[in-house]
């Protein structure tokens, strides 16, 4: 059990119990989305206090050094002093559009003052303390527009928010673009294989665009993952790309009801039968948290290198 | 030249890690503690263990030690013998010489009594 004080409160942190959820019991709105230490989104500054290491093990050293820490990894075991830092600050977005692709997913495209790579994630603020956060698929200087893909849920949190309320025209927050997955100008001598399950695509479609437009001439292999194909969006897109460039190869797969062109089976046995040697492979795996760990061990193993996986796994809430 | 230097430095730990890591997953021995484990956190641990064996520039704690293994549960010498075994096997496979392994070996039978909290 710990004390900690937060916007001139004093809250108990029993023991067991995430800094971030003791916070919220105690009334206090703190931003969060995925609440697995990954998102970043409830980020605190410890004022005064010994911080976990825990609270900072996925931070930079730099970050570290600024005594910040991740409310939701954080068990405290002794007093902290608490804000929020100001480096979360958020900037202005602007919907362009919002355009149904596929049975359930949505595009949403942003302008917005910030720089990104293609592949990181931001998080998209529907108020102060409500976000969830979304792979980016589009290029800022090529597109010129933040796009995102968006599986629209039943009372989700964001996608409904962005499906019936926000409008063309109108302005949200968002936080700063981050996270690893991008395609580094050391890939371009390597060939490439990419998976993607469900808007996993929505990352993989910004790698596999910034790495045609560099000129990446090594071959490209897309695996694109849904339960039955109405799953699969911009598959013609793919298609079309695949055949305007032969190094691509495009290859969608489903559980079941496949159609002519695609593959029918598990992502994880479909990738791993197909290339039993990814030696010198440069290999980006976004989508659901289980695959994409199966995969990136299957990937270890057939010889791909640590440090050449990147594995974005989509730790979302079920509310999205 | 130290044994670090010897062995190549950074290049060496990056050269040995991809290795080491995939000898540690196929031993049945051991590779169900690593299930479930987020694979390039482990990878950064693993070069940090093997800078220190290797006798490199490293921040050993045998705290951090200890607080890392501390809840794995049923942990025993068998599982400490098959880490050093697959480490002695790793660098074997990379060339090193039996000399300097059984003095990497050695440095890694230092930390037993940390990893099993004795």
């Amino acid at each position: 059990m710990a004390q900690v004080r937060f916007a001139e409160v004093d809250i108990v942190v029993p023991d067991g119990q995430s800094l971030l959820d003791a916070l919220e019991k105690a009334g206090q709105s703190i931003p969060s989305s995925c609440r697995s230490g990954l998102c970043h989104a409830c980020l605190l500054r410890a004022d005064e206090g010994e911080i976990p290491a825990q609270a900072q093990s996925p931070l930079s050293s730099r970050q570290k050094a600024q005594k910040l820490l991740l409310a939701c990894q954080c068990y405290p075991t002794s007093s902290l002093r608490l804000s929020v830092p100001k480096e979360a600050s958020r900037v202005k977005a602007t919907l362009v559009d919002k355009v149904p692709l596929g049975r359930d997913i949505l595009r949403v495209r942003f302008t917005s003052d910030v720089a990104w790579f293609p592949g990181q994630y931001t998080t998209l603020w529907r108020n102060d303390t409500e976000g969830r956060s979304f792979s980016i698929a589009s290029h800022p200087e090529r597109d010129g527009f933040l796009e995102l893909h968006v599986r629209k849920r039943a009372g989700g949190v964001i996608s409904d928010w962005l499906d019936n309320r926000l409008m063309p025209g109108q302005e949200c927050l968002i936080s700063q673009p981050r996270g690893q997955c991008f395609y580094t100008p050391e890939c371009r001598f390597h060939p490439l294989l990419l998976v993607a399950t469900g808007t996993g695509l929505s990352p993989i479609y910004g790698v596999l665009k910034e790495a045609l437009d560099i000129g990446h001439t090594f071959p490209i292999y897309l695996y694109a993952a849904a339960g039955d194909p109405e799953g699969l969006y911009l598959v013609r897109e793919l298609k079309e790309l695949a055949h305007a460039f032969p190094q691509l190869h495009f290859r969608p797969v489903v559980r079941r009801q496949p159609e002519i062109g695609m593959l029918e089976g598990d992502v994880v046995d479909v990738v791993s039968s197909q290339h039993e040697d990814l030696k010198d492979w440069r290999v980006f795996l976004c989508g659901t948290p289980e695959t994409v760990r199966k995969l990136q061990k299957k990937c270890f193993l057939q010889g791909a290198s640590m440090s050449a996986i990147v594995a974005d796994a989509f730790e979302s809430p079920l509310n999205v | 030249m130290s044994l670090y230097e010897k062995l190549g430095g950074a290049s060496a730990v990056d050269a040995a890690v991809d290795i080491f890591y995939r000898k540690v997953l196929a031993d049945d021995r051991i590779s169900e503690y690593f299930d479930g484990v987020d694979m390039a956190a482990q990878a950064q641990k693993q070069k940090a263990f093997l800078t220190m064996v290797f006798g490199g520039p490293n921040h050993y704690s045998g705290k951090d030690m200890r607080d890392a293994h501390k809840n794995l549960k049923g942990l025993n010498d068998i599982h400490v013998d098959a880490v050093i075994e697959n480490l002695g096997a790793t660098l074997k496979e990379l060339g090193v010489e039996d000399e300097d392994i059984a003095q990497i070996a050695g440095i890694a039978e230092s930390v037993r009594n940390d990893v099993l909290n004795r």
